[in-house]
């Protein structure tokens, strides 16, 4: 029980200073994680096996800046392609037609459960399936006909097999994104005569999109860590490149630790580009109150 | 005052029913929801659909512009069979964008607003005349500053739903609606999620449309509303229009022992 104050009793209470509580929990938390923290950073740092020189000087390695490049790249393409085709796949599985939600459902289902892994290796010895590939009518002539091996490099391959996975999940973000939305905002669309094409551009996609901003931050940073999987189709992307110059040098842990230091940056980037997004997403629209708000 | 609707509109002979419901059949899963409605809403008129809860008001509203797609019978609209088209002696259901410019004669207000979360009041407005009826940028600028002060809130232009007030965000609705110059107005119980003291201010909104000669359903659960606005009163209850007149007729001597119970609920 506290002792309630009269006012007119004290009125001098008005004039007392006041203190922050005291949390002595949260000095003692403090104090053990600042402990943990310097302990680890000493082991790691004095330790002569990770060899801090040789990771410095392979750091900015010719070969490594070109696998990040690789890797990057292929994140970046493999995204765009998965964000269009994502967003036709959910289009697909939410829309009128029977069929085409059944082959929208069906490929998410295969390209999800199959092993990023596993795809890869398909897609890269697909031309011993299909030697050739063509072009034309089918069950009739072809037009053009590709040697898949020279059409189905490990680029291509790498790509092809992320991009199939991506599109899969991505199209279960926005079509979770779309449907989170409430009907009333397709119905008022549909009453004032929008068109399904004009409601999806200009009232439901926006909307869907502040919410799937968060999670598609996760997949692009869960894509840059899957492209390391292409080094088992020798594609020289980061992952690759570091294994290249340890098979003949031997320095094993310090290349090892100059791919992680360069996927942690990487995912840093992308981490505060992400946060900026939001931030500007739901910062939006008290901003523009501001701008416009003169007449009032 | 501003009118909302044009001379030619004004002018134009009372020979067509504006709205004609015609033996409008609905079902959902099995359980029959509306059986067989007809109802027709001449120019300038003003309808107040009426009747408890579950009676299939708003169904019938969602019908009348093809939200909710009819088992059968049909509903004209400005003589144009709405979702159809006629070609000889049938009925082909139309295209998504047919049915949508079809849409965009009527206008329709709802319960929970439903305005776009992510656009200004102005731009809420704004959007659909832009696209649909491909006004200018000006044009539909000033067609929303008219409109927004028509519904008392014109220093309200350039704020977020989120800032309004649910009586705000419901005017903000009326003249979303009224800016695609409709010539029907449907407004399904547009006061029912407002705090008491906003009802009266899109009540006001509502009336000053009636006055103006707007041709409008409105469902509703303000009897005194209903009495002082409506030409015509319907009582609906179970799918079926049960009795219907003018206010006063319909609430002083329903004919109807439904009608009497249902009443003597509502106007306590
Ligand atoms: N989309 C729907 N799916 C299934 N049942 C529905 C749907 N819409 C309405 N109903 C049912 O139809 C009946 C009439 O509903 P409604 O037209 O909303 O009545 P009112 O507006 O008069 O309260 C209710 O029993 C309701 O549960
Ligand atoms: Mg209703």
């Amino acid at each position: 029980m506290t002792k309630a104050l009269k006012l007119d009793a004290r009125p001098d209470v008005l004039a007392l200073k006041r203190a922050k509580r005291r949390r002595p929990g949260i000095w003692v938390t403090n104090a053990i994680v600042i402990l943990f923290a310097a302990m680890a950073l000493t082991t790691v740092l004095t330790n002569p096996r990770f060899e801090w020189e040789t990771v410095g000087a392979y750091l900015f390695e010719i070969r490594i800046l070109k696998g990040i490049g690789v890797s990057v790249g292929m994140t970046a393409v493999t995204m765009f392609l998965s964000l269009i085709f994502g967003t036709l796949v959910a289009l697909m599985r939410m829309g009128s037609s029977r069929l085409m939600a059944l082959v929208a459902s069906g490929f998410i289902w295969v390209f999800r459960s199959i092993p990023m892994l596993v795809q890869l290796l398909f897609w890269y010895n697909l031309a011993a399936l299909f030697p050739t590939l063509s072009l034309g009518i089918p069950w009739g002539p072809s037009f053009v006909t590709f040697d898949s091996n020279s059409l189905l490099g490990p680029l291509t391959a790498a790509v092809i097999g992320l991009t199939l996975h991506e599109t899969a999940y991505i199209a279960e973000l926005i079509r979770s994104g779309l449907l989170s939305l409430p009907a009333g905002q397709h119905q008022a669309a549909a009453a004032l005569g929008m068109t399904p094409a004009q409601t999806f551009f200009r009232i439901t996609a926006p909307q869907a999109l502040r919410i799937i901003v968060p999670p598609m931050g996760n997949e692009l940073i869960s894509l840059l860590k899957a492209t390391s999987l292409v080094s088992v189709i020798s594609l020289a992307d980061l992952l690759y490149s570091v294994q290249l110059i340890y098979a003949k040098n031997f320095q094993t842990v310090p290349l090892l630790i100059v791919a992680a230091i360069w996927y942690m940056v990487i995912t840093g980037v992308l981490t505060l580009l992400q946060q900026r997004l939001e931030r500007r997403l739901s910062r939006q629209s008290e901003l523009k109150v501001k701008k416009g708000g003169s007449s009032l | 005052m501003t009118q909302i609707l044009d001379k030619k509109q004004r002018e134009l002979p009372e020979t067509l029913p504006v709205v004609s419901v015609n033996g409008i059949k609905k079902s959902f899963r099995g359980h029959d929801v509306l059986h067989g409605i007809s109802l027709d809403v001449h120019r300038g008129e003003t309808v107040c659909l009426i009747g408890p809860s579950g009676s299939g008001k708003s169904t019938l509203l969602r019908c009348i512009n093809h939200l909710e797609v009819p088992d059968d019978g049909l509903v004209l609209v400005d003589g144009k069979t709405i979702g159809y088209r006629i070609a000889g002696n049938t009925l082909v259901e139309l295209g998504s964008r047919d049915l949508a410019a079809q849409r965009s004669a009527m206008g329709m207000v709802f319960q929970s607003f439903n305005l776009f979360p992510h656009l200004t009041a102005r731009q809420n407005i704004v959007e659909a005349p832009r696209r649909v009826l491909r006004l200018s940028k000006e044009e539909a600028n000033a067609r929303a500053e008219e409109l927004m002060a028509r519904v008392g809130i014109a220093q309200k232009l350039d704020s977020y739903p989120e800032k309004l007030s649910g009586g705000q965000q419901q005017r903000v609705a009326i003249a979303r609606a009224l800016a695609m110059r409709p010539k029907v107005m449907l407004f399904d119980e547009p006061t029912s999620a407002l705090d008491p003291e906003m009802v009266q201010e899109v009540l006001a909104v509502i009336r000053d449309l009636a006055d103006d000669g707007m041709t409008m359903v409105v469902v509703t659960h303000e009897m005194r509303f209903a009495m002082d606005v409506a030409d015509r009163v319907v009582f609906m209850d179970e799918g079926r229009i049960v009795e219907q007149g003018p206010p006063d007729q319909l609430t002083q001597n329903p004919s109807h022992e439904r009608t009497r119970a249902f009443l003597s609920k509502v106007i306590a």
